[in-house]
């Protein structure tokens, strides 16, 4: 009923409309500069690094109040150095045994990178048919749910008996921590395509993989970044995990070394590089979606 | 209407599609829903078509089975025209909101429903120029479509339904989301397209001076269950403007129709 008066109300609200409506359809124009060329994918690179530097600026100030604070902890509390070093120790144990460090984090970044590109190439694609309607889909969900809540840390140590010491066994570890997010969000992602788009491709006659390609995918690439990133942080604290729970070699084995010789300002030099590491695959996420996904990025500068 | 057609009836080469008592049910948590009951409709060859009706009274399922989006679970359709060419013609659809792909150029998202065609990439550009060009969006091309205003989006839209040369295009609430002065434009702009190339048009709204405007013939449905009420020809010649609904024959029209969708 209420419907039916609506259309009543609309219907006269346009015929008293309709004598001033010649103007209106002239004003075809809105009040929007042309824009001549598309921008190249160099000048996108370009505005997504001056962005990033803007960011980085406040990264830095982030940076220096924690260093700050902890400079302050260490002298206010008249901390011992074999209970937490002050900065300016960590820092000269860092540039001094550099070469230690290094050696212990090229195994830990290639665990890193390893178990990321796995965890993204197996986790994108498991998001898209978790996405999809039908039993298939919800199974794989509860398989997923399941590999996420079991404890991983717990058997850990048993991966090691399972697939030897080398990187097999950590690199598995770091896949199993980090798919999930990736999964997980993918899988929002192609499930958030508006029902008029996935018309569209119908109407087009696009087949599946065409869909895919054109609208689904590009559809869910913001959230997929979102996963991206998540398991980017993820990644670096797996393989530290994974090390901890028995290694010869890493990051993780350093510091359970390190700490267990009482070498605390050697282990802070350490585990601040891990934080860098973190920082830097993050960071590197994070530009590769802000030069993919331009016309997201922009709509949120707006 | 096609009344008592039997369902294996040939299509006669004058007619777009036809449904012959098509019911659409969906089954909703266990609950069945009758989104359409026993409806026979046709729709002719080079005519436009305007389904009037309130919400809820099937108008867009209807739409959706021509376009094939949805099948029906009882009773026939018929299509006269190939939905799955790969030729130019077909079938296009228009939706409530300019559905508007925001990765690619203004440009980009008119060739979209070519890019499925056997058609090459330079002729698909020419077109999709062409038309922005017809729809005053020129300069606007290599726009992002979140650049541009509601109703420039959907006069993109309007040129990426017929950059095919459809020869259906459907419309389901096509402006339904406009303010009311961006839908006067885009019924103008509408109706000067139709009018200047033939195809058949099916279109769904809650309008009725959209319906008079663009329309050759009016089906004014009922609420739930919905019924096509009664059959109204547009006393309109063409091109219209926006002026000719207050001839004294399109207002006669549009009184009918408020009396007919009133209070039921």
């Amino acid at each position: 009923m209420s419907e039916t008066r609506a259309i009543a109300t609309e219907a006269t609200a346009e015929s008293r409309g309709a004598g001033g409506a010649g103007a209106g359809a002239a004003a075809l124009h809105d009040d929007l500069p042309p824009l001549d060329a598309p921008q190249s994918l160099a000048a996108r690179t370009g505005a997504a690094l001056l962005r990033l530097l803007a960011r980085t600026a406040i990264t830095v100030a982030v940076i220096v109040v924690i260093v700050l604070l902890w400079w302050a902890i260490v002298e206010v509390f008249n901390l011992p150095s074999t209970e937490l070093p002050p900065p300016s120790t960590v820092w000269d144990d860092l540039t001094g045994k550099w070469g230690i460090i290094w050696a212990q984090a090229t195994p830990t970044i290639i665990e890193s990178v390893a178990g990321y590109l796995i965890s993204a190439a197996i986790g994108i694609p498991l998001g898209y048919v978790i996405s999809r309607p039908g039993p298939i889909a919800r199974s794989m969900n509860t398989g997923a749910v399941a590999l996420q809540i079991f404890p991983k840390i717990a058997v850990a140590p048993l991966f090691l008996v399972w697939f030897g010491f080398g990187y097999a066994p950590r690199i598995l570890f770091i896949v199993l921590m980090s798919f999930f997010p990736i999964a997980l969000n993918a899988a929002a992602g192609f499930a958030s395509v508006p029902l008029d788009l996935q018309d569209l491709g119908s109407i087009v006659g696009m087949g599946w993989l065409t869909r895919i390609r054109k609208l689904q995918g590009p559809w869910a690439l913001p959230q997929i970044f979102t996963g991206l990133k998540i398991a980017a942080s993820f990644a670096v604290i797996a393989a530290l995990v994974s090390e901890f729970s028995g290694g010869t070699q890493g990051l993780g084995v350093l510091i359970v070394q390190l700490e267990a010789n009482l070498d605390i300002s050697l282990m802070f030099a350490a585990i601040l590089m891990v934080t860098v590491l973190g920082f830097v695959f993050y960071g590197l996420i994070s530009v590769l979606e802000m030069i993919a996904i331009p016309w997201h990025v922009s709509r949120r500068r707006q | 209407m096609t009344a008592g057609s039997s369902a294996e009836a040939r299509l006669s080469v004058d007619t777009a599609a036809t449904l012959n008592d098509v019911s659409v049910v969906f089954g909703v948590k266990g609950k069945r829903v009758v989104a359409l009951d026993r409806i026979s409709m046709e729709l002719r060859k080079n005519e436009v078509v305007a389904l009037v009706g309130p919400s809820g009274c099937g108008k867009s399922t209807s739409l959706r089975v021509i376009a094939g989006l949805s099948k029906p679970t009882a009773g026939t359709v018929q299509v006269n025209v190939d939905r799955k060419t790969r030729a130019l013609g077909g079938f296009s659809m228009m939706f409530q909101t300019p559905s508007l792909l925001d990765w690619r150029s203004v440009l980009g998202n008119v060739m979209l429903p070519l890019e499925q065609r056997d058609i090459s990439k330079a002729e698909a550009r020419q077109r999709a120029e062409h038309l922005l060009e017809r729809v005053g969006l020129a300069d606007f091309q290599h726009r992002r479509p979140y650049e541009l205003s509601g109703g420039m989006q959907q006069r993109t839209a309007v040129a990426r339904a017929l950059v095919t040369d459809p020869e259906v295009l459907l419309l389901d609430e096509p402006f339904g989301a406009l303010d009311a002065i961006t839908r006067d434009q885009m019924c103008v702009v509408l109706e000067g397209l139709v009018e200047e190339r033939s195809m058949s048009v099916l279109l769904v709204t809650h309008s009725i001076s959209e319906a008079i405007m663009l329309s050759d013939r009016i089906l004014v449905m009922s609420g739930r269950p919905g019924r096509v009420l009664e059959e109204l020809s547009v006393p309109l010649a063409r091109p219209r403007e926006l002026d000719n609904r207050l001839d004294k024959n399109a207002r006669e029209l549009e009184a009918r129709m408020l009396t007919l969708l009133a209070l039921r």
